[in-house]
């Protein structure tokens, strides 16, 4: 059996949710996000589990129309390093596509599609990921904070040299303070992945993030509450 | 097949009453030649068998006018002043708008049938026309007639009742173009609807009056407008006060995030790898339920927040602001408005 390129998969389900609610666009903001992220990368493929660490530096663009769909575009890069005997260090980049279309005011739907790479001095190993998701977004009434929480599966999960994950989800929980056009947020993430077993042991990965992030808004005016 | 013979049902029905029509339309006609060749008494023969009731033919209220008016003037002709006298006052009474042709009757004629009208008085109006009038720059025009000079009032008004219109309110002596730029007296415009022209004359020659009414429909041409943004939305506002309940709720959002993180990073992730990054799940759950305690305590009093009332102030200033330029564009597409005059059913005296 052949493995199909995930990407088609991946660019239609990003089509879809972007252009369903498209009509009557007429408010659009742009922000403009920097992150920081503390990664923790966790893998065992049948020989005990083997933990890196690093530092990610990304930024972000985004446009909000109506505040009924957004879409962003990120990129990031960083260094993982490890102590597990005979592992390498690795460098780690990705480039991703998001869309957010608000169903209701509090909870949005997401899709989006990442192309990551993990790289050493001899070897680079390409993931490809499409998510299709939900969030909820707790607007605090009394304090211009919003609580962030989120959840979904990764229905596409492409990665060269490996089967594809039998199970792969991701969830997170955030916060958000804004100050006028200024917003800094906390955010923890979760990205899980199991693999079948193809007879050299399970293959079994999940990413864990603590991402601060500094945001820039600007064009329709989004009022603090306070 | 059946359709065929439908057809032919109707032309054999039908054709009794074109043949009637056209038998009355022929001896009219040879009675015209007759009057042309100056042979009076074979015209007003057959005239008079046209006009007479026992006239078996279907003949039609031109046909009858005309019927008189060539009796009058052939009778004229004869001599006989008294009788062309009655018969040119029975084409006026039919239709006042009855004119004899300078160029193709004697003065004698002429003089004959202006003492008719003098004698015979009536108002007409004529059948409204069908007309697309802009008021700005445009007119449409209701023709009016009385047979001699006459006190004359022309009135406008609505079907469904309201102010009469008056167009014209003076001394009048036959035809007359009475023109109505489409306003109210109050210089709107007239509204959609059905309209009666009523035109009431007296006779400053005889102690008579007459009356017409004819009706039309007016209605609007007016680019489509644009609606106004409806009233804002509770939803659409920020809080403007800040009550306890608020602080409670902050609260349990501050904790539902805190919980999120923490069943995040030990439900869905992966026992099997280790603490899928628990201590920065606490730290962000952390965040979170300090964020939703401060907000709890932050709304111990009631207050109100000055700043939610400033940004809800200015949404409805820039909704107010919305609407009225809305209204001002669609008080020139307004302006655009043209009016369709139609004639409609119904004529009165």
């Amino acid at each position: 059996m052949t493995r199909r390129d995930p990407t088609p998969v991946a660019s239609v389900i990003l089509l879809c949710l972007t252009f369903a609610p498209v009509a009557g666009i007429a408010q659009v903001t742009a922000s403009a996000t920097a992150a920081v992220s503390l990664l923790e990368h966790q893998v065992d493929i049948g020989y005990g589990v083997e933990e890196s660490r690093g530092l990610l530096f990304g930024a972000e663009g985004a446009v909000d129309f109506r505040s009924r769909l957004e879409l962003t575009i990120r990129a990031a890069g960083g260094s993982l390093s490890t102590h597990a005997p005979g592992a390498e260090n690795r460098d780690v980049g990705e480039v991703g596509l998001q869309t957010r279309v608000a169903t209701v005011r509090w909870l949005a739907l997401r899709g989006a599609v990442t192309s990551r790479s993990y790289s050493t001095a001899v070897a680079r190993q390409r993931w490809t990921i499409v998510e299709v998701g939900a969030e909820a977004r707790l607007d605090f009434a009394t304090i211009p904070v919003r609580g962030v929480l989120r959840g979904g599966l990764l229905p596409v999960v492409s990665v060269n040299g490996l089967p594809r994950p039998h199970g792969a989800l991701t969830a997170a929980a955030g916060i958000e303070y804004r100050r006028g056009v200024v917003a800094a947020g906390l955010c923890y993430g979760l990205e899980r992945y199991d693999f079948p077993d193809v007879g050299a042991g399970r293959r079994q990965e999940q990413v864990s993030t603590l991402t601060v992030r500094f945001t820039v808004q600007r064009g329709a005016q989004r009022a603090s509450r306070l | 097949m059946r359709g065929l013979a439908l057809g032919l049902t109707l032309v054999v029905a039908a054709a009794p009453a074109v043949r009637a029509q056209t038998e009355t339309a022929d001896l009219l006609s040879q009675a015209e030649q007759l009057y042309e060749r100056l042979e009076m008494e074979r015209a007003v023969s057959l005239l008079r068998q046209i006009v007479s009731p026992n006239w078996a033919h279907e003949i039609t209220q031109e046909q009858r006018v005309a019927a008189y008016t060539y009796l009058g003037a052939s009778l004229a002709l004869m001599g006989v002043r008294d009788s062309a006298l009655l018969y040119f006052r029975g084409a006026i009474e039919r239709d006042p708008f009855t004119d004899l042709d300078a160029q193709r009757f004697t003065p004698a004629q002429l003089t004959l049938f202006q003492q008719a009208r003098r004698l015979t008085f009536a108002v007409a109006a004529r059948p409204v026309a069908a007309a697309r009038v802009d008021p700005r720059t445009e007119r449409t025009t209701f023709t009016i007639v009385t047979t001699h000079p006459a006190s004359l009032r022309v009135e406008l008004r609505s079907a469904e009742g309201g102010t009469a219109i008056v167009l014209f309110h003076d001394a009048s002596d036959g035809m007359r173009e009475v023109p109505w730029d489409g306003l109210l007296p109050d210089g709107r415009l007239a509204p959609p609807g059905r309209f009666e022209l009523s035109v009431v004359g007296r006779s400053q020659l005889l102690a008579r009056s007459d009356s017409v009414r004819v009706y039309f429909t007016v209605a609007h041409e007016t680019p489509p407008l644009e609606d106004t943004l409806p009233e804002l939305a509770p939803a659409q506002l920020l809080p403007e006060k800040l009550r306890v309940s608020a602080g409670r709720s902050d609260l349990l959002k501050g904790l539902s995030v805190a919980v999120g993180a923490l069943v995040v990073s030990s439900v869905a992730a992966n026992g099997h790898l280790g603490r899928g990054g628990r201590g920065l799940a606490i730290a962000v759950g952390g965040t979170a339920g300090i964020s939703g305690v401060t907000a709890f305590l932050n709304a111990r009093h009631e207050r109100e927040l000055s700043a939610n009332i400033e940004e809800n102030s200015r949404r409805r200033a820039a909704r107010a602001a919305a609407n009225a330029s809305v209204a001002r564009r669609n008080a020139e597409k307004i302006a655009q408005t043209i009016l369709v005059i139609l004639p409609a059913a119904g004529v009165g005296r």
